[in-house]
This record gives structure tokens, sequence and C-alpha cells, in this order.
């Protein structure tokens, strides 16, 4: 039976969380929290708030909660059009130095595996220094092992023939016990920090990718984030979007839209940055 | 009918569904002043067509949402592919990339369950043609919370599983042909 919460209840419970992990459920959605919490409690046999929060006393089930929170990115080249564009930016402007690229909310690996693979094609891997943002150790673990369901093959397959990619897909994967693992010598680049969508890095990134991120959390809290990324991406970086996400005003004073359609910008060059 | 008496409708359908959406967004008097929430079962992969063939038998503006995207009376607004789409207690859409629900991302509950939390009794939810049961569990939520329930007619359905498997789980309170959508929509208008 699933447990019903009261508005307040939600709204309780999501600043209880946020002040408990440090992290930002007060600014999410009440959607989101609803229903997210409602499969928490089901899956954990949890009837009461009171109960969560006395169980996250326990480092595992706190772990547990956030790795339930961070939604999949669902799939390989999700948004092909995007990745062939993203390839075309890279391909012209980067691969010939070093570069810095900036997830800040990896939930399932997938971005960050699309993200390498393009990398690899273009033959731009070595240069690109990539760091990653996940809020729970499991996800980490997950991500850096090169987990991916095996029940996304065929779309991830049929996504990568969309990017036109160059290889056999199922050249990058190899098939586990529990699934497929991507190909983990791709990450010698890839830097991991266990931490939310604030916990910015201590340096200026090329490219931040925060596809599909921003969809969980309410509007003002969007600002934040990107003031936020805006801080960490050099003049002249990219800034890439979920495709039905927008960077509204005040952000098309700082920013030039390259692509509409898959939602990518570029930071205008400002002599202070 | 009271004029003022809800303030939203939504629509699920699937397979058939689009040439009845069309018909009925055909026939929707042009100052028909409710927001038109429409879930359809689509392909994930195709991001453009579905929203602009719509558009052309349109007489209401009809938008694909972007997250946090406010309703507006008197438009009609259609689940973008690949995504859910939810209603937020401030009279937005969230957009979500979440697992799916019944196979399928839209989901016709995830919109409906929403749209039912927020508008109470004071939404229309439709259920048109198609070959599953997503939408039924969204229209016993609206059902819950006193809201008006509309199945189409089975009899006049390409698929008749989804409005079927509405009315295993509540009695809606009307079952009507594709024209009588519309003239009871309209009616909302007058």
């Amino acid at each position: 039976m699933a447990v019903n919460f009261s508005i307040s209840e939600i709204r309780e419970l999501s600043e209880q969380l946020s002040l408990k992990l440090n992290l930002p459920f007060r600014y999410m959605t009440h959607s989101f929290l609803k229903r997210r919490l409602g499969m928490f409690f089901d899956k954990q046999g949890i009837r009461k708030p009171a109960q969560l929060i006395e169980q996250l006393e326990n480092g595992d089930m706190s772990d547990e909660l956030c790795y339930f929170f961070s939604v999949n990115t669902t799939e390989l080249f999700r948004d092909a059009g995007f990745w062939r564009n993203l390839r075309k930016l890279i391909s012209a402007n980067y691969c010939g130095a070093s570069f810095k690229i900036w997830l800040p909310d990896v939930a399932s690996g997938e971005e960050l595996f699309s993200l390498l693979i393009l990398l690899k094609e273009i033959d731009c891997l070595d240069n690109a220094h990539i760091l990653v943002n996940s809020t729970s150790d499991k996800r980490i673990e997950q991500i850096s092992k090169g987990f991916l369901s095996v029940k996304k093959m065929d779309v991830n397959a049929y996504n990568y023939k969309r990017f036109e990619g160059h290889q056999n897909p199922e050249s990058y994967f190899i098939d586990g016990n529990n699934g497929f693992l991507f190909d983990t010598s791709l990450m010698h680049n890839v830097s991991f920090q266990k931490g939310g969508i604030e916990k910015v890095p201590g340096e200026k990134m090329d490219i931040i990718l925060l596809r599909n991120s921003l969809l969980y959390y309410i509007r003002d809290y969007h600002e934040t984030i990107k003031d936020m990324a805006d801080k960490v991406l050099v003049s002249g970086g990219l800034m890439c979007l979920g495709v039905k996400e927008q960077l509204p005003a005040p952000y098309n004073e700082r920013f030039e839209c390259l692509d509409e359609k898959e939602k990518i910008y570029k930071k205008f060059r400002f002599i202070k940055d | 009918m009271v004029k003022g008496a809800y303030k939203a409708v939504v629509i699920g359908g699937s397979a058939g569904s689009f040439s009845v959406v069309s018909k009925l967004l055909s026939q929707l008097r042009e100052d028909f002043p409710l927001p038109v929430i429409i879930c359809l079962h689509r392909l994930k992969h195709v991001r453009s067509g579905l929203v602009e063939s719509i558009r052309l038998k349109s007489k209401l503006e009809v938008i694909e949402p972007n997250d946090k995207e406010p309703i507006k009376g008197g438009k009609v607004y259609l689940a973008p592919s690949n995504y859910h789409m939810f209603i937020e207690y401030d009279g937005t859409f969230s957009l979500s990339t979440e697992e799916p629900l019944n196979h399928s991302r839209p989901s016709i509950d995830h919109t409906l369950s929403s749209a039912a939390y927020v508008y109470r009794n004071k939404l229309i939810g439709i259920v048109l043609t198609g070959a599953n049961k997503d939408g039924a569990k969204g229209m016993k939520d609206i059902a819950d919370k006193r809201g008006h329930t509309i199945i189409q007619d089975p009899k006049t359905c390409e698929m008749d599983t989804m409005p079927k498997s509405v009315a295993r789980l509540i009695k809606p309170n009307e079952v009507l042909t594709p024209e009588g959508i519309v003239k009871f929509l309209n009616q909302l208008a007058l």
C-alpha cells in the first residue's frame, strides 16, 4: 500500500533531508518529491517520515536514498542530434589542446559513456579531463566499473547508429555477469567527486553538460545553478542543457545560443573572466 | 454546466488517437477558456512532426512545453516525446526522464494523476482510443478527487483496450463519441 503524504509532510521532509544530507532536496519539485518518496518508502517498507529520518543515521540507507533520487539518463546518445552537434563543436574547437569537461549530476553513466565514445572517435580522448559529480557512492562505483543495464542495449545501439558513430557499438562493451560493462580503459582521464549539483569544481571548465538534471528542481533554483555554472565556465565555453530545458533571460546577455533545438549555448568572451 | 466549474482538461490516448485529437481540436471553439493538456503515446526518437501535424487542424495554439513552462488557459499542451509530463501546484509543467510507466514515456497515468492531485474536482479527464491500460490508474485518481471522467465510447475506438481498462476501474461520468466529447467541451466555453 503506497504511503500518502500531505503537502506539509513533503515540505517538512524535504527540509529535513536537505539538512541531514546537505543536498538540495528542499528545491525539488513537489511532484518529484511526492513520487520518489512514495516509491522509496514502498521499496524500503517505511511507513512514516520519522522512520526514514531515523534510518538515515545508517550511512548505507543515506546512500541508498541518494542513489534512488538520482534519475537515470535513460539511454546512450539520448538525443542523437545533440551528440552529433557536440562532436562537430569539439572537433572544431577543442581537440588541439587540453580541455576540461564537467558533468555536475551524473546518475546512470550513459551521458558519460556517450561522451567518452564521442571523444574516442574524434581522437580527442587524451586531451579531455572530465570531472563527474554524483551524490551516491553506489552510483560512482557502478559508473566507474562501467555498469550498464542490459535492457537498454537495443535502444543504445539504435541511438549510436543515429549518432553516426564510426565503430560497432558492441566494441565498447563486454558482456558482464549482471549486464553489460563499458570499456573502462576509456575512463583514464575521468575523476569522480561525491557531491550534488552544487559542489562546484575548484577550477574553470571548458564545457558543462547539464542535460536534464534541473528537471527535478523548482524554477528559482534553476537560476542558482545556472549562475553557478556560469561562474565555473570559461569565457567562450559551452553549456549544454536538455532539449526541453531553457536558458532564459538574463542569460541571453551572457550566452549565445549555438543550437536552439539541441540547447547548446556558448558563453560570450568577457574581459574580466 | 456551471461556467468556471473546471480549471483544466487532460486527455490521454494511444493507438488511433491522433485522428480523434485532431478532430477534437479542429472543432473546439476558438474561445475555449481552459488549458487542454494532452498526453499521447508516441515514438520516442521522433521529436518533431506530431505537434506540427496537430497544429494544422487546431484552432487553439498547440505547444510542446519546455520544463517549468506556465500553464495558460486557451492553449493546448502536448507531452514531448521521451519525457514524462507532470503538473505542479504552481501552475507549471515539470518534465522527467524517469523510467517508463506501462512501457510508456510519456506515460498517461503520470500526467493524469499529477493533474488530479493539483486540480482535484476542477478537472475533466478524458481517455481516448488506445491499445494498453495506461491512463486507467490516472482516471481513477481523477475520479477519487471528484473530477469529471469521460471515456471515448469503445464502439468508436480503433483500439478499445484503454477506455475499457478505465471502465474496469471506475464508472466514468460519461461515455461519449468523439462528436459528443466536442459538444461537451464546447459547452464549457458558453
